[in-house]
């Protein structure tokens, strides 16, 4: 009797074998309790599996998801997408980054209410001031201005401009801002300082909010960031 | 509305189901999908029509999946995965032990290392054949079946019990 490996009883399982594979396997089977014992075992996990899935197959899918796709026709041009991303899914775009992202709008949850550079909160999240909107748009980082200073500069992973930077007023708290194809500004993370330096990488400490958000983009350096800046 | 839209909204459903196997959680592969909706919304003069659109979708969504493991493996400390894997309990018509078998095969599957969770993903959970793994994941035949054949005895065992094969 020819040997049946594992693989080839796994791939007898799939069904993924040839019709003459097949009916080796097959004779194997008829001669062997214990082949088929473990053969019984692959089609009960198969079992398990699908079972455990399915009903996401069944659920309906979100609306989060699905409108992301039920744009009005248009030429998918960058303007749109940007604007719908930024009413839908703005937070929450990295993936395993939700713990971070949940802890940034707790965070700005909290700190809204004295945050005066911010024009307040909306449905979709929090609308930067015009003096804070301008001079993340114009600063070089480590130019303080009106209270702002950038610290700096990154892409995320959409390739938007996005920018750490602390504020003096009316407390010392530390952010991190992306702006969207259209211009827009929208914070990401809003932390008072000493949260910002308590949390600083070092050991085993958690990262901060920040750091964990900046993980995923890139550091841009300086001529990078001054391409970026507007006059 | 473009074809386009059209396909990848019917994709969706086996989307968030391959996501989640791959994330462990809901949660996490409905955040997976939608990166993978937004790259694919950027990337669409890329597609090449010629090959399947679902097969282009699958390869992104598991792209964006190892990428983000290895920013995580690169830069964090080591998260316990098990604590990850807890399903949300969202549908009530689920009994409780149905609900525990599933929260057990997810974690079953969220504790396999990642190259052998990749292959499950797209064997048992997708039903995709070995040879389309293969080319989705850019790996010989040969080192899915081994991959599949190794994370199926970790499986066995941690789902069904058993003191496996080996």
């Amino acid at each position: 009797m020819t040997e049946i490996t594992d693989e080839l009883l796994m791939a007898y399982a799939d069904n993924q074998l040839e019709s003459s594979d097949r009916s080796r396997v097959e004779k194997a089977l008829a001669a062997d309790p214990a082949l088929r014992e473990k053969l019984s075992k692959h089609y009960l996990l198969k079992a398990e599996i699908d079972l455990a899935f399915n009903d996401i197959v069944d659920a309906p899918v979100p609306e989060t998801l699905t409108s992301l796709l039920k744009q009005e026709p248009s030429d998918s041009n960058v303007a749109d997408l940007a604007a719908h991303r930024k009413s839908k899914t703005r937070i929450w775009q990295q993936p395993a980054m939700t713990a971070a992202a949940l802890a940034a709008c707790l965070v700005i949850g909290v700190f809204l209410g004295q945050q005066s550079f911010l024009s307040g909160p909306s449905q979709t999240g929090v609308t930067l001031s015009d003096t804070l909107a301008d001079a993340l748009g114009s600063q070089p980082a480590l130019s303080a201005q009106d209270g702002v200073t950038p610290v700096a500069s990154f892409t995320n992973s959409d390739g938007e401009f996005c920018r750490r930077f602390r504020l003096s007023e009316p407390a010392p708290q530390e952010g991190l801002a992306c702006r969207d194809a259209i211009g827009d500004w929208s914070i990401l993370a809003l932390v008072p300082n000493a949260e910002a330096d308590m949390f600083r990488p070092a050991g085993e400490r958690p990262l901060s909010t920040i750091d964990q958000l900046t993980q995923n983009m890139v550091r841009l350096s300086n001529d990078e960031e001054a391409a970026r800046l507007i006059d | 509305m473009s074809e386009f839209e059209d396909q990848i909204i019917d994709l969706l459903p086996r989307l968030r189901r391959f996501a989640t196997a791959l994330t462990g959680t809901r949660a996490d592969g409905d955040d997976l999908v939608q990166s993978a909706i937004l790259r694919a919304l950027e990337q669409r003069a890329s597609y090449d029509s010629r090959y399947k659109l679902s097969s282009w979708m699958f390869k992104i969504t598991q792209n964006l999946w190892i990428d983000e493991k290895r920013k995580v493996a690169n830069r964090t400390p080591h998260v316990d995965i098990e604590e990850q894997t807890l399903l949300e309990s969202e549908d009530g018509r689920i009994t409780v032990e149905r609900r525990q078998m599933t929260e057990r095969v997810m974690g079953a599957i969220a504790g396999l290392p990642e190259d052998q969770r990749l292959v499950v993903a797209h064997v048992l959970v997708e039903g995709h054949s070995y040879k389309d793994a293969s080319e989705l994941l850019n790996i010989p035949i040969g080192t899915v079946m081994s991959r599949l054949a190794r994370a199926r005895k970790s499986l066995e065992q941690d789902v069904l019990g058993t003191g496996g094969t080996a």
